[in-house]
């Protein structure tokens, strides 16, 4: 009975990896006939497969790797093959070294030629399968648009065709995502309709006097919002980076808090003039919000920039339709009394209520109501 | 500052920050400058494993060499936890590993490999199929007694334990069967079985002691016997020295304890230079949020954190769902996205960190209902833990 193996088992099986496991990331520009890249291998799977400490002192050194530069080129070709209709070459064109965050890799930087302008191409990726078959390729390919794919022993040889669905249907489903954000984000809604209910309006020191034009009324509303998505679509961009990270409750806390200021502001003027200034200051708080929902959903790694556009896209535009949609019918209303009176005074406390409400349970984490948290 | 200003120094950094921080390739300055540690060629394990790993190129279809290479880089992947030498073994095994009925010790490293990534299920068919053909096999059981364990299984898990009475030292049968009923509600008397086949054992320290020592400790701390248990895991530490190695596991429970216990210093000081092993990189950032200073090394070592889990997602994985859980919940702050994670672990692997786990981010996302499976595995199994007695009350 071999002991070791025995007790190991016992004592492993919850154990998450120490090291990550041996991954190497292959990033390839094919552009018409020209095809470029950069390959990342890790110098431990270079030493385990050809032996690249010459003196067996334990460190990989640069000269080490300089010194194998021919043969970790032979040993990584071998493992990867592009066709485009018709054979592609690759070379290696420079050799240099990255860091990932499981310790020091080789960049093969990767220069070739397809014989026509392939509007398919098919990549047989097979490195390091025969010795590990844990091994995974993380491929991030630019053929007319990103896409990524994984290679691993089930699936060594991917066909891929020009343009790719890749970045249109990231851009769509983050429009989307950010589209329902707006319609189903009840601290959203309410916030910006406490901003949004006096537009056709403005105070003077007689009260509420209905402005002139429905272009007034348009553009003050759209200011406020533009300026809204901007400081939302700033903070949001840190925060989904990893840039800056705060506590959830107490960002929840703070966009409780202008939920409240929104509807208050209605009821006794706090800031009259440039409202859009405030909007701005109250959109930093939102994005951070909610950039734990979007992480949540994933954003794809080499499309983090599109994402992030589409998503803020789909924000703005679900605000500016709502705009839209809801200044002309008050505009409409803007001289009627019912208006000041029974829509935007109870709307207002309404909103400052439930802004209330969600203070009191998320600072406090106490549960009130269920209603949208 | 103008309107269109403010707007185009938004815009300037909203695109600045859309930059992916990837790793950008460089050429080193100096010659000598030391990129990688590998073993070196004195080192005994790597030595052995290289003859064994030239026998087997020799004669790739020899199942002998290919089963002995195989436990020898198991060997060293599990002192290392380092999941390349699994990806060897399994290599090493190529042409058995597709066979349903490939040979027994075939199908026992097969399962060996599965559990470490955790492929439970798939670990479990192979371990059956063993047994089956051979009752006596004291790995096969020894394992599945464990994966069971993990899998929430204890009534089971225990059968197995008994089985191997008569076939293993007293020490390692009654820690398998103390680990498997001290989860049934039998605590008490696994800890008394415990401390008696510890005291008839030599003293020299072992890896059947070092566990029987973890499981005493464990078993102490759910009990809330917290002096018991911080001199039994300090009992358990001081072997796992004198045996120089480092045990993750005990290391993580013993940290978790310690945190709760509010000695974050003392985590701290021990997992400083621990940082390679992800579960022990977390402990370590867990103590750093409890002591609450020094925010530059708490905020490297959840970057590393980060970056680790988002490798991980890359390669379509799932073996950091509890770890990744604990660190949203705990230092992230994102309690759903810990349950999401929590209700994903529980899928897998239903051990008591699971189950405390899942309560938190439950109560901490106000979604009583997603607790009911833990609660109701509570009741079924009987298990006594303090921990989870408190989180479920708090539920309530």
């Amino acid at each position: 009975m071999k002991r070791w193996l025995l007790l190991f088992v016992l004592l492993l099986s919850t154990t998450a990896h120490a090291h990550k496991p041996s991954d190497s990331y292959l990033k390839l520009h094919v552009v018409d006939q020209q095809i470029s890249g950069e390959w990342d291998i890790a110098l431990r799977d270079l030493e385990y497969a050809i032996g690249i400490d010459t003196n067996g002192d334990g460190n990989i050194t640069w000269s080490e790797v300089r010194e194998h530069r021919d043969a970790i080129a032979a040993f990584a070709m071998h493992g990867l093959k592009i066709e485009g209709e018709g054979e592609c070459s690759l070379q290696l064109s420079d050799l240099q070294i990255a860091d990932h965050t499981d310790g020091a890799y080789a960049a093969l930087m990767l220069a070739g030629r397809c014989a026509n302008s392939p509007k398919e191409i098919t990549i047989d990726y097979k490195l390091l399968f025969d010795i590990d078959p844990t091994h995974r390729g993380l491929l991030n390919l630019d053929f007319g648009g990103v896409q990524t794919v994984v290679f691993s022993p089930d699936r060594k040889q991917i066909k891929f065709h020009l343009g790719g669905s890749g970045a249109l249907a990231t851009f769509l489903q983050y429009l989307q995502e950010g589209l329902w954000h707006v319609w189903t984000g009840w601290d959203h809604m309410l916030f910006l309709g406490g901003l949004m209910l006096p537009a056709v309006l403005r105070r003077t020191r007689k009260g509420w006097v209905p402005v002139h034009s429905l272009k007034v009324a348009v553009w003050d509303t759209f200011r406020i919002v533009t300026a809204f998505t901007i400081a939302h679509a700033c903070t949001l961009s840190l925060a989904a980076m990893g840039v800056i990270s705060l506590p959830s409750r107490l960002v929840e806390t703070l966009v409780a808090a202008t939920v409240i200021f929104a509807g208050l502001n209605n009821l006794i003027p706090m800031s009259q003039r440039g409202l859009w200034v405030l909007a701005f200051f109250f959109g930093l708080i939102h994005g951070t919000a909610i950039a734990g929902a979007l992480l949540e959903l994933g954003l794809p790694t080499d499309q983090r920039v599109l994402a992030l556009l589409a998503f803020n896209i789909g924000v703005e535009g679900a605000q500016l339709a709502l705009v839209c949609l809801v200044v002309p019918i008050t505009y409409a209303f803007r001289y009627s009394t019912f208006y000041r009176r029974a829509v935007i005074i109870p709307g207002s406390v309404v909103i400052s209520v439930i802004g209330m409400i969600w203070l009191i349970q998320r600072a406090f984490e106490i549960h009130l109501i269920s209603f949208g948290s | 500052m103008g309107m269109l200003k403010i707007r185009l120094a938004l815009f300037a950094l909203v695109l600045l920050c859309s930059f992916t921080a990837t790793a950008n390739p460089y050429i080193p300055q100096r010659d000598d400058l030391v990129l990688a540690k590998v073993p070196t060629r004195f080192d005994p394990d790597a030595r052995a494993l290289a003859t064994l790993r030239a026998q087997l190129t020799a004669s790739p279809k020899d199942l002998n060499a290919a089963v002995a290479y195989a436990q020898a880089a198991l060997k060293i992947g599990h002192a290392r936890s380092d999941p390349r030498y699994y990806g060897y073994a399994e290599a090493a095994l190529g042409p058995w590993w597709g066979l349903d009925n490939a040979p027994q010790q075939v199908l026992v490293l097969r399962a060996t490999i599965h559990q470490f990534f955790h492929a439970f299920d798939l670990a479990r068919v192979d371990l059956d199929r063993a047994l089956l053909r051979n009752p006596s096999d004291v790995q096969a059981r020894l394992i599945r007694a464990t994966v069971l364990q993990v899998q929430g299984q204890a009534e089971l898990a225990l059968a197995d334990c008994e089985q191997l009475k008569q076939q293993v030292e007293p020490l390692v049968a009654i820690t398998c069967a103390a680990s498997a009923s001290s989860l049934m509600g039998r605590a008490v008397r696994a800890d008394a079985l415990l401390g008696f086949v510890l005291e008839q054992s030599k003293p020299d320290a072992t890896d059947a002691r070092l566990w029987a020592e973890t499981l005493r400790a464990e078993i102490a701390e759910r009990l809330g016997h917290d002096e018991l248990a911080q001199t039994g895991y300090q009992r358990a530490l001081e072997t796992m020295d004198a045996l120089k190695i480092t045990d993750a596991y005990l290391l993580a429970a013993w940290a978790d304890f310690a945190i709760e216990q509010k000695q974050p210093q003392a985590v701290i000081d021990r997992l400083k230079n621990q940082t390679d092993i992800d579960n022990l990189l977390l402990r370590l950032a867990l103590a750093e949020q409890a002591k609450g200073s020094d925010g530059a090394e708490l905020s490297r070592h959840r970057n590393m954190l980060e970056a680790r889990f988002a490798a991980a997602r890359q390669r379509g994985e799932a073996v950091h769902l509890r770890e990744e859980a604990m660190y949203q919940l705990y230092l992230a702050k994102h309690a759903s996205s810990a349950l999401r994670l929590a209700q994903q672990d529980w899928q897998i692997q239903r051990e008591p960190l699971d189950a405390l786990i899942l309560l938190r981010a439950a109560k901490s996302s106000q979604q009583v209902d997603a607790a009911k499976p833990v609660i109701e595995w509570i009741a079924k199994t009987g298990i006594e833990d303090q921990r989870l007695s408190r989180a479920a009350g708090a539920l309530k």
